[in-house]
């Protein structure tokens, strides 16, 4: 059993699709995160 | 430039394009702390104090025409998961500027390259996507369901809940659920 979008959710989904202004190709860049340091021995 | 940016990828890249919204909303779940069960308008705001270093909640909530209550629910998370700093004003001690930071601030800017660096074209975007879904209030796990859809076309439940972000199974099973009910997502046999 597959899911889909609805008729009405791809039209919706379609106009967001042709109005975003998006200017570049997408590259999947690593997102930046917060990595925990562990505490320096004194 | 940028406001008909649309024609810079074209229409026949729409897969392109769809391609970078997924990508576009996996950076703003990563600059809200990885948390993927934040509103758009909470991501609004968030881009909004990006836009406007320094701002203040009242001028926040003029121009997002928001009530105090409701944004103080916002601004107090996004300060708690490190997303914001509040510095009070060296003139005024009772006002606080507010600005983002850290991997926010980073996150922010990685969204903001697809659309020219342009803060409003971000918002306009999160905005026409908010409009999707009518009354309800959508979270960034449930457009990230609408944007696989929309540039995959239709999946298994499971092929889904691989796409997002390795949370609870009950969550991510409760979105796509509740998806169905609001009537964007319909079951279909193979």
């Amino acid at each position: 059993m597959k899911l889909s979008l609805t008729e009405q959710a791809e039209n919706d989904y379609t106009m967001v699709l042709q109005s975003a202004a998006i200017t570049r190709e997408p590259v999947k860049a690593p997102a930046v995160v917060l990595t925990p340091v562990a505490p320096q021995p004194k | 430039m940028s406001n008909n940016a649309a024609d810079n990828i074209g229409i026949e890249n729409m897969d392109a394009k769809a391609e970078a919204i997924t990508l576009i909303i996996d950076h703003i779940v990563a600059a809200l702390g990885g948390e993927p069960s934040c509103t758009l308008r909470r991501a609004n705001i968030l881009i909004d104090i990006d836009e406007h270093p320094g701002t203040t909640q009242s001028e926040i909530m003029e121009r997002h025409d928001l009530n105090k209550s409701a944004l103080n629910r916002d601004i107090e998370w996004l300060y708690d998961y490190g997303c914001i700093l509040r510095t009070p004003n060296k003139e005024d001690n009772r006002t606080i500027n507010l600005s983002t930071c850290g991997y926010t601030k980073k996150n922010i800017d990685l969204a903001l390259s697809y659309f020219d660096y342009n803060h409003k074209n971000l918002q306009n975007f999160l905005n026409s996507l908010i409009n999707i879904f009518g009354s309800h209030k959508p979270t960034l796990r449930d457009v990230k369901i609408i944007a696989v859809l929309g540039h995959k076309g239709p999946a298994t439940r499971q092929a889904i809940l691989e796409s997002l972000y390795n949370g609870p199974t009950t969550t991510d099973n409760r979105a796509v659920n509740n998806l169905i009910n609001f009537g964007l997502l319909q079951k279909q046999s193979d």
